[in-house]
């Protein structure tokens, strides 16, 4: 009998709410949904070189379907379990198995700075 | 079954019913030695051991002596007997959760079982359905059970010839692989072996290309027959190639051969494949595993 015991932290994970950059823009095309993410200018990126370079702005994240659905869920009001719950009854999966997809996909558009995660204190 | 709110795990031989949103997030592959370990959404809540044992243990005794470790070790726990019919058990109290202890001693599989259930109090299960959950794991009795498998979302009835060997969990996609059991007489079965893979999430990818898939899940067999087959209701692919390259072999009859099958599940939606490897002359058909979708396995 040599149990030991410990509680990962996953209720904290899942009552985090997560909601779109108001700084994005979004656009549809035939190939899926583009996410144009704004690009820090760089001191260098400014005149005289920027005037002879044109530096682009913003990048495009092109997004598949799925990915357009997790995106289009973070809306801000849902909370991550809410939205691992509709990702695995859509799809027919375990809530953990959805879980897994869907918070690596969330943690991609956060290192993106696409969306951000909002949770009370003591989850943050 | 407890409710419906529960499902049935066979897994080497023994039978449980857990809650249906937990999941096995760690599981062993030894009928003499392993462990079984379930999560909720939250957090582990089941943990059963077992190991194979000679000679009647003391269970009472082990159970009694683990307690009182158990005492020395955490001070500010109360610790309480809980009586659950077969099992010897204790129960830790803590402000934050209360872990129970349990041991059994199956004498007809020669088998001790060890549990550990914690059970958080704002969202955890109750003292009874503890106890329901214990009173749930079982040692399957009959030769014909202890060959079912059902874990994972996979449900299939082994033949006696294959023993499971290896099993991949990653979300959406399970495998389980076979390989002959070395007791049996036949010498021929001993190189027969068998893998069952299930993907999920098929209508993401899955274009009803059957044949190209199996033929990319053994991508060095050339498959010279195949045919539409009906499996579990379902349209299914059947495909079978020589997987010895040496046509020596062939002709001596040590040619191994593999048998493919491949069906879409749209009520699962998922795909499933089941490929086997062996003698021509020990031909071991995909359709022996007895693999079940739609839920409508036989109970």
């Amino acid at each position: 009998m040599k149990h030991e015991h410990t509680t990962p932290p996953g209720a904290e994970l899942l009552a985090l709410v997560p909601g779109k950059n108001r700084a994005i823009r979004v656009e549809l095309r035939d190939a899926g949904l583009i996410v144009w993410v704004k690009i820090q200018k760089r001191w260098w990126m400014g005149p005289p070189l920027g005037w002879l370079l044109p530096f682009r702005s913003e990048k495009g994240i092109a997004l598949d379907d799925l990915g357009r659905e997790v995106f289009e869920a973070c809306d801000g009001q849902r909370s991550l379990e809410t939205i691992i719950e509709g990702f695995a009854k859509r799809h027919k999966l375990r809530f953990h198995e959805a879980k897994h997809n869907v918070v690596t996909f969330v943690q991609w558009l956060l290192e993106r700075k696409i969306i951000y995660l909002v949770g009370d204190e003591q989850s943050a | 079954m407890i409710d419906t709110q529960h499902e049935t795990i066979y897994w080497l031989g023994l039978r449980l019913e857990v809650p249906c949103d937990w999941q096995i997030v760690r599981h062993g592959l030894s009928p003499e030695r392993g462990r079984l370990t379930f999560t909720d959404r939250f957090a582990e809540r089941l943990d059963l051991t077992w190991r194979k044992v000679d000679h009647d243990p003391n269970v009472e005794l082990m159970v009694r002596d683990q307690r009182m470790r158990d005492e020395h070790k955490l001070s500010d726990v109360q610790t309480a007997n809980v009586r659950i019919a077969g099992w010897y058990a204790y129960r830790l109290q803590s402000n934050s959760e209360t872990l129970v202890r349990a041991a059994r001693y199956d004498s007809a599989a020669g088998r001790m079982l060890e549990a550990l259930l914690v059970i958080e109090p704002k969202r955890g299960r109750s003292t009874k359905v503890t106890e329901q959950l214990l009173n749930a794991v079982r040692c399957v009795p009959t030769e014909d059970a202890r060959q079912r498998l059902r874990a994972f979302d996979i449900d299939l009835r082994l033949p006696e010839t294959l023993r499971l060997c290896r099993a991949t969990v990653e979300p959406a996609n399970v495998v389980f692989e076979f390989e002959a059991t070395d007791t049996h007489p036949d010498r021929a079965r001993l190189r027969a072996s068998a893998v069952v893979r299930r993907m999920g999430m098929a209508n993401a990818w899955y274009r009803g290309h059957g044949l190209s898939l199996i033929e990319r899940e053994s991508p060095r067999i050339s498959f010279g027959t195949t045919s539409p087959v009906v499996v579990n209701d379902h349209a299914a692919t059947y495909a079978e190639g020589n997987a010895s390259r040496a046509r020596l072999m062939r002709w001596l009859g040590r040619g191994l051969r593999r048998r493919a099958l491949l069906w879409h599940c749209e009520a699962e939606n998922a795909v499933y494949h089941v490929a086997t490897t062996s003698f021509d002359r020990a031909p071991l058909h995909p359709n022996v595993l007895h693999l079940m979708c739609c839920k409508g396995a036989p109970q």
